[in-house]
């Protein structure tokens, strides 16, 4: 089963997306802030990361950051999670290091749509 | 005197020797004058000043003489009246732009607020619905429906109320980068056919094959269109939608994007309010039809900004057209609705682009408000590394930068900006913004060269700044590098006088005509880098000289947190005045050297 790690701060989003995935066959688990997220990237080698942008300790930008500068989880894909789809947004979470980004309120099917392109590409 | 005034009339003394003895009089007379001649200033009935003229011979003043004084004053009066009224028109225009500015930061954090909850509206009645239809109770689902479709609609409108009141306060920004235009029409397409289908209406792209790439704000243009094609969808059933793009040449390159529609139509009343927001056609429409009665506003303000406009044209029952023509690159700055602040004195450059870099979101919407009524374009980063990647990609004219943000902090991306060949000619201005006080802090536009001091580089700063004569003062405690430098500069034939610290400098400034330049390392015993540089801009002598900052490569822990704490005292000292950092953006770019271009990039 693909295992999912989910950093976001709000209760209801991690709520409402981990429900929507586990339905559809995804195993998730939840770090809360930044550095938290960081730290389960490597200890729980997920197979891929949602991350919010917006988060407590550590943000979003700087905690994909140092995943990816971790030899031990740099090929995690990242898909970076958004308030709202601002110009400059996309450039930002890919400089940050992200694969890919969406923009919340999440479109469920659209998300997975990227999360299996992700997955689905060879790691190099 | 008084009488004579009150009839506005001037009030003349032959001989003051002969008056009172009040003290004015003694004063004047111990001055070496005798005569005395005072024209009221009037404004209105109010006196508002005296012109006052005194003469060493006594004697009455010639009649022609009172007349031309009197003339003189009622000039005055008029200049006098005209600069206070100037100075209240460019303070009501600040506080205009003030209140805006908190109008669309108060909607802005509203927004916010009020998108929050629709979150959760919206995703837990999507999760009911699939929960619902697993519980096999799909009747279930129709209900479920009408609470996301009002959560979705609300949202919509949230959304477009705060567009439109960015685009009405002037604060819309606009991200121009390459497009592709074939892979953002495809998008578009996308997103197009499923609501389509729903009106059982057919889509159709006729795209010319020369479109390629065009310099434009990729989310807005795509906002434009998908407003566009969705209007033509809404209002069609059982036909079809098409979309016709080609580049066209009028006068300069541009894209025209054609959107035609087989439905109802418009009459020629609702082409005329079509492009306002909530008219009346529209309301009704959009209880209809759904939409928030917004978009075409929305639409329009974007086209404009992004340098072209969109048309329609329409007949009721045979559908409309609307064209959307934007040029291949603006070549003028997007247009912005803001209040007209007055010009500040200097050829402001129209097209020039300021990155403004700093975290504190009030700090930035100070300096954007300042920056934006002498005609710059934004861009903002709020962080260090946001704003080298910006930098990086845009390549702005000037950048601004905050000195306290966290880490990266300003010192860092001052460094690395520097140390990048492609962005080290960009003039950065190291500013902090007190909130509290409003002031607008600089420590100047600020070139830094780290240790050991790369010669090609010191060279061609030298010569790049260098506009006057005399010698380089070199400001560096440590007598190696001092002395690797003093090498240096001397080779370029330069002649160089030197100082140990900060006091020493400031002591040989005080005795000496201004030099040519100033190399100064920041990290000094006694007075350090930062007191000098204030010390400079304090003075209106001193305040023009070139300043080259020296500063190792990496700052240990400590240096840096001095770093930090002898700008706060600086700035904690609140003595430096209020800085227009329009001015200055416009100084430092004026006085940079002229920029080339990397090969490929767009002009």
């Amino acid at each position: 089963m693909t295992k999912i790690l989910l950093v976001e701060d709000n209760e209801m989003n991690r709520d409402m997306l981990s429900r929507r995935l586990t339905r559809r066959g995804f195993e998730v688990i939840f770090a809360v802030n930044g550095q938290e997220g960081v730290d389960l990237a490597a200890s729980e080698r997920p197979d891929i990361i949602l991350m919010d942008m917006s988060l407590p300790v550590l943000d979003g930008w700087e905690a994909t950051r140092r995943v990816k500068a971790d030899d031990t989880t740099s090929r995690v894909p990242i898909i970076g999670l958004t308030a709202h789809a601002m110009s400059g947004d996309r450039e930002k979470a890919i400089a940050a290091g992200c694969d890919d980004y969406d923009t919340k309120p999440v479109e469920i099917e659209r998300l997975i749509g990227k999360i299996e392109r992700l997955l689905g590409a060879p790691k190099n | 005197m008084a009488r004579d005034i009150a009839q506005h009339e001037p009030n003349q003394v032959a001989d003051l020797r002969n008056e009172p003895p009040t003290a004015l009089n003694e004063i004047t007379l111990r001055a070496g004058y005798r005569a005395r001649l005072t024209a009221p200033l009037f404004r209105g009935e109010d006196i508002v000043g005296l012109l006052v003229v005194r003469r060493k011979t006594p004697g009455a003043f010639a009649q022609n003489t009172i007349e031309l004084i009197k003339t003189f004053a009622a000039q005055s009066t008029l200049a006098i009246q005209n600069a206070r009224l100037f100075q209240e028109i460019h303070d009501k225009g600040r506080q205009l732009e003030s209140a805006s500015q908190h109008k669309s930061q108060f909607l802005a954090n509203m927004s916010h607020e009020l998108r929050t909850p629709l979150n959760p509206i919206i995703g837990y009645s999507e999760i009911l619905q699939e929960d619902v239809v697993d519980l096999g109770r799909d009747k279930l689902v129709p209900d479920l429906k009408k609470i996301e479709g009002a959560g979705r609609h609300l949202l919509g409108l949230i959304n477009d109320i705060l567009d439109l009141s960015k685009i009405e306060a002037g604060r819309i920004d606009i991200f121009l980068e390459d497009v592709e235009i074939v892979p953002l029409l495809e998008e578009v397409r996308t997103i197009i056919v499923p609501l389509a289908e729903k009106n059982r209406n057919a889509v159709e792209y006729r795209l010319a094959d020369n479109l390629g790439s065009m310099r434009t704000d990729r989310t807005r243009l795509k906002q434009c269109l998908l407003n566009i094609l969705s209007n033509a969808n809404k209002f069609t059933e059982n036909g079809r939608v098409t979309l016709v793009a080609e580049r066209i040449q009028n006068g300069r390159t541009a894209v025209r994007f054609a959107i035609s529609d087989t439905g109802i139509g418009m009459t020629e009343e609702q082409l005329g309010r079509l492009f306002q927001a909530f008219s009346q056609a529209e309301i009704t429409t959009s209880e209809k039809y759904g939409g928030t009665g917004l978009g075409l506003v929305i639409t329009r303000n974007f086209c404009q900004l992004l340098g072209g406009d969109v048309t329609v044209a329409s007949k009721p029952g045979e559908g409309s057209t609307f064209t959307i023509t934007l040029p291949d690159r603006p070549a003028t700055q997007p247009q912005f609705k803001s209040i007209d602040a007055p010009q500040i004195a200097g050829e402001m450059d129209n097209a020039t682009t300021v990155l403004v870099v700093d975290d504190d979101p009030a700090a930035r919407d100070l300096l954007t408000a300042n920056l934006k009524g002498a005609g710059y374009r934004l861009i903002h980063a709020t962080s260090g590394t946001e704003a080298l990647n910006l930098a990086r990609m845009v390549l702005p004219d000037a950048i601004t930068l905050d000195v306290l943000m966290p880490k990266p902090d300003g010192w860092d991306v001052l460094t690395a900006l520097k140390a990048d060949a492609q962005l080290r000619d960009i003039p950065v201005i190291m500013v902090t913004v007190l909130s509290d006080r409003g002031i607008g802090l600089s420590l100047g536009a600020v070139e830094v060269l780290t240790k050991p001091v790369d010669r090609a580089q010191l060279s061609a700063l030298l010569h790049g700044l260098l506009r006057r004569e005399g010698p380089v003062l070199l400001v560096e405690d440590d007598a190696d590098a001092r002395e690797l430098i003093r090498q240096s500069v001397e080779k370029m034939n330069l002649a160089v006088a030197e100082a140990v610290d900060g006091r020493q400098a400031l002591t040989w400034l005080d005795a000496h005509p201004a030099p040519a330049m100033i190399l100064l390392d920041l990290m000094m015993p006694e007075m350090d880098g930062f007191e000098v540089l204030d010390a400079l801009a304090a003075r209106a002598d001193w305040r023009d000289i070139p300043v080259i900052v020296i500063t190792a490569k990496r700052l240990t822990a400590v240096e840096r947190e001095r770093l930090l704490q002898q700008a706060q005292k600086i700035i904690a000292k609140g003595t430096v005045s209020r800085l227009d950092i329009a001015a200055a953006v416009g100084e430092a770019v004026r006085r940079r050297p002229p920029r080339m271009l990397p090969a490929g990039a767009n002009a």
